[in-house]
């Protein structure tokens, strides 16, 4: 009887683990798209934001992933994510202070005896096969303290360049956390689909005043309801940070549109 | 060359090992099998090491291994790096040894080419180093260690590592 016992629970368990156990009602179909989070996330065996990595993710049936976006000095737009290369590279400085040139062959402090290589975004795009049948979100790093027009212009002015060159308008979504950017993006292509990367109250001011799609945060920056008053303000939500199964589950309980994860293989066996 | 002289030096202690093992009692140990979490092979390795000189309570111990961390490569198809670990350790004491060992690691791993992008196997060479605490009777039986195991990546980056390891001497 005991046993029996132990079963039904069992059986109970793995019932509510099941994919159709998720009842997602969203902006995006009622859809969750599961995107890797630089790749295949932090702490994974390819360093984030490398091609490996991203390619890894893309393979495993990701529907696309987050790629973090900085822009040398000679307007190259490279993907990586820390404000300096020391920590994770075998050179040092910043990247929007080097030419690509000077940072094309630094490779990744990664796991031992492996070389794995910065890519620029324009390499990457080009050695995507099927590259328009994934999603990508760009989270643009923009380290460099310059406000100016002309460093506004030539950053947006990139972005439109490769967005056009791969023909990904349907297929891209831009993250940025500094107005003026957004602002001239939105004023040059007003096609291209923009998210605020902030907290939920700054988030949703930006996406009003400025008519954005969507708001990008923590999982953990946002509740339940929060999501549900973004999608009474026809606000998308993308979430990041979720390292583990249970904060997965977590984002997909709080019906998000969009989930940049670092549990890459858990979230593709519960949604896909 | 330098890489040369050392794969030189252990041939020659390998086979000197035969004539200088004879000369000892047959209570002693000459082999080992171990695995590694960590330590030079990588993540973690299978290793298989004999002692190539004895005397008193010194021992030089050749050691060989083989390790990975990955069976598939980036584009999800089988495809394991593989790490071979290849040193040569001094043990100094009776049950409870001081471990000091060089030698190099080859890897054999899978990356991106930088011209077309596709896998591509590459094999490099680094050099690697052990200084550590070792278990293990003469007569044989279990072996514990843990050692730092400071690497040259590709004799141009030092890196700190670690590692431990349980196995059996015969």
């Amino acid at each position: 009887m005991k046993n029996i016992k132990v079963l039904v629970i069992i059986l109970f368990i793995a019932i509510s683990c099941q994919e159709d156990d998720f009842d997602i009602i969203n902006l995006n179909n009622n859809n969750i798209t599961v995107l890797g989070h630089g790749g295949m996330g932090i702490g994974e065996k390819y360093p984030t934001n490398s091609f490996e990595s991203i390619l890894f993710c893309l393979n495993l049936g990701a529907d696309g992933t987050e790629i973090d976006v900085q822009m040398t000095k000679d307007s190259v737009l490279v993907a990586f994510h820390d404000e300096i290369l020391d920590h994770s590279t075998n050179i040092s400085g910043r990247i929007f202070k080097k030419t690509w040139s000077e940072i094309e062959n630094a490779t990744y402090v990664g796991p031992l005896y492996t070389n794995y290589r910065l890519i620029s975004l324009d390499e990457l795009f080009t050695n995507i096969d099927n590259l328009n049948k994934y999603i990508y979100f760009l989270d643009c790093k923009n380290f460099n303290p310059d406000t100016s027009s002309f460093y506004i212009n030539t950053f947006n002015n990139a972005l439109i360049k490769i967005i056009d060159k791969y023909e990904l308008e349907n297929n891209i979504y831009i993250e940025f956390k500094r107005r003026e950017l957004i602002q001239s993006l939105k004023i040059k292509r007003p096609d291209i689909k923009i998210f605020a990367y902030s907290n939920f109250a700054t988030g949703l001011k930006l996406v009003n005043e400025l008519d954005l799609q969507g708001i990008t945060l923590f999982v953990d920056n946002i509740s339940k309801d929060e999501v549900l008053q973004a999608h009474y303000n026809g606000t998308m939500v993308a979430v990041l940070n979720t390292k583990t199964r249970s904060e997965n589950i977590e984002a997909i309980r709080k019906n998000v549109d969009f989930i940049q994860t670092d549990e890459l293989k858990h979230l593709i066996k519960i949604l896909k | 060359m330098e890489i040369r002289i050392f794969y030189i030096v252990i041939l020659l202690l390998f086979i000197n090992c035969e004539a200088k093992s004879q000369l000892d009692t047959n209570n002693i140990s000459k082999n080992g099998m171990y695995l590694e979490i960590g330590g030079v092979g990588s993540y973690g390795s299978l290793n298989y090491e004999r002692v190539i000189f004895l005397k008193a309570k010194t021992k030089i111990v050749g050691r060989i291994g083989v390790g990975t961390y990955s069976l598939t490569d980036y584009t999800s198809s089988f495809n394991p790096d593989i790490f071979i670990p290849i040193t040569i350790n001094g043990l100094l004491g009776k049950n409870h040894k001081i471990e000091l060992g060089v030698g190099q690691t080859v890897s054999n791993t899978i990356q991106a080419n930088h011209s077309n992008w596709k896998p591509e196997r590459e094999t490099n060479l680094h050099a690697n180093f052990t200084i550590g605490y070792r278990y293990q009777k003469d007569k044989g039986g279990f072996i514990f260690r843990c050692s730092y195991t400071p690497v040259i990546e590709f004799y141009k980056y030092y890196r700190h590592w670690a590692g431990v390891s349980i196995g059996y001497a015969f």
